[in-house]
């Protein structure tokens, strides 16, 4: 395959980006249904539990330094084995890229673009993942570095024009749900934020010039994008309200409706559309990335890029057939993608932190 | 037929593309994980294009994960 070499600070870049990802869109609804206007609330806690997640990805890194997730699954769980876990964690990265590419058309095309024929849009945006994928992942952190400043500015302008649409009321009464919402909604911040990071272990010790500075990157990446999501999630309550939240389909997307300077600076919201577009470009990227470095690695192939084409073109089809209607997906968001995510993201992990520590006391 | 006739060019071109590159280099595992993995794409574009239902991979996920998501409702809610 070849040593692909990324710094630090292009790793902390794709950790920032690919952490927010989906989430920005997402995460506000969810959590405002479950934890109404401790939304917040639960966003601080799910980042402080992710931090001690990255810890365990570490850790599981830590165990070889220069082998991806598919390597070490082989090397500690045995060749079969191994090779079968990973089998369904390509799978499971396969699935998510291609549930996300529909997001993203559903996206475009109810709120930007209505009357474009939904295939575009899925073919486009894969054609760009191919092209990513295929110029290798020193040309994805590059253009993670470039675009990362328009992404801080956007983002901060944002929060800036839509501050003083504040209304302090809403942020009570502040822990109306109990203890249980909270810790559930916790679970589900981390099952978009946190969990899916375990699909960043196939780059992480493997792609990074520096291994002390690698860990302080990922841990770096987790607190700010956590921040992020933390004054999105911050934002659409005090703005817009727990309820009305709850119930818009994008509820980042109504709030930079919302912003109107002076009766002079308005309708930016598709500007703020680019913000969302790049993370989730880079979250659907990294997947597939995943998915193409680990069926080569799985299969001993010699290069990964004769395989993206006709995995793109199966990603297309696979995201035009993942969401019949809107109320499958809400479904399938809300119940099983948690716990699915959490599979990969906290059991595979402690999975492989136990047997490599029996083994190691066997001998 | 337009839409088979599309998907077989497009199936086409991306032969063309890839396959003298990996005949040159003589990975032969390569060829033949990229053949697998392109007759299945092939079949399922002509099965997505001749608007054939295809099953839902969240389903069989969904299946596999429901009892643990009832478990998990019921302790929090």
């Amino acid at each position: 395959m070849g040593e692909f070499v990324i710094s630090a600070r292009q790793f902390t870049i794709i950790t920032i980006l690919f952490s927010i990802g989906s989430a920005i869109l997402i995460i506000p609804k969810i959590l405002a249904m479950e934890a109404k206007q401790g939304a917040w609330i639960a966003a601080i806690l799910g980042v402080v539990v992710s931090i001690l997640l990255v810890k365990l990805f570490i850790a599981v890194a830590s165990l070889t330094r220069d082998m991806s997730l598919v390597e070490i699954n082989e090397k500690i769980l045995g060749k079969w084995v191994g090779k079968a876990v990973s089998i369904t964690f390509v799978f499971f990265t396969f699935i998510s890229a291609g549930v996300l590419l529909q997001f993203v058309e559903n996206f475009m095309r109810t709120e930007i673009m209505p009357e474009t024929p939904a295939i575009a849009f899925n073919v486009f945006f894969s054609l760009l993942i191919i092209f990513g994928c295929y110029l290798g992942l020193e040309t994805i952190a590059r253009t993670a570095e470039l675009l990362f400043p328009f992404f801080v500015l956007l983002f901060v302008a944002f929060a800036v024009l839509i501050f003083p649409q504040i209304d302090v009321q809403n942020i009570q009464p502040v822990l109306e749900v109990g203890t249980k919402p909270l810790i559930f909604s916790t679970l589900l911040f981390m099952g978009y934020f946190s969990f899916p990071m375990v699909v960043l272990l196939m780059l992480f010790p493997v792609s990074i010039n520096e291994y002390k500075g690698a860990k302080n990157a990922f841990y770096i990446g987790t607190i700010i994008g956590g921040i992020v999501l933390i004054v999105i999630i911050g934002l659409a309550i005090l703005v817009l309200g727990a309820d009305f939240t709850a119930h818009q389909r994008f509820p980042s997307f109504t709030l930079a409706k919302r912003i109107s300077l002076g009766n002079f600076l308005e309708r930016l919201e598709v500007i703020m559309a680019f913000l969302w577009i790049i993370t989730i470009f880079y979250r659907v990227l990294i997947y597939f990335y995943a998915t193409v470095i680990g069926i080569a690695q799985i299969f001993n192939l010699k290069d990964y890029r004769s395989l993206l084409l006709p995995l793109g073109m199966i990603l297309v089809v696979v995201s035009l057939i993942v969401s019949p209607n809107v109320v499958y997906t809400d479904v399938y968001n809300k119940d099983i993608w948690v716990l699915y995510a959490s599979t990969y993201g906290l059991f595979l992990p402690l999975v492989l932190l136990v047997v490599s520590k029996i083994r190691k006391l066997r001998k | 037929m337009l839409n088979i006739t599309v998907i077989l060019i497009i199936v086409t071109v991306i032969v063309l593309f890839e396959v003298p590159y990996l005949l040159k280099k003589r990975y032969i595992r390569d060829i033949w994980f990229f053949s697998i993995f392109l007759s299945i794409a092939t079949s399922l574009s002509i099965a997505m294009a001749l608007k054939v239902s295809l099953p839902n991979p969240l389903n069989w996920i969904s299946f596999v994960y429901k009892p643990f998501s009832n478990l998990i409702m019921n302790t929090f809610q």
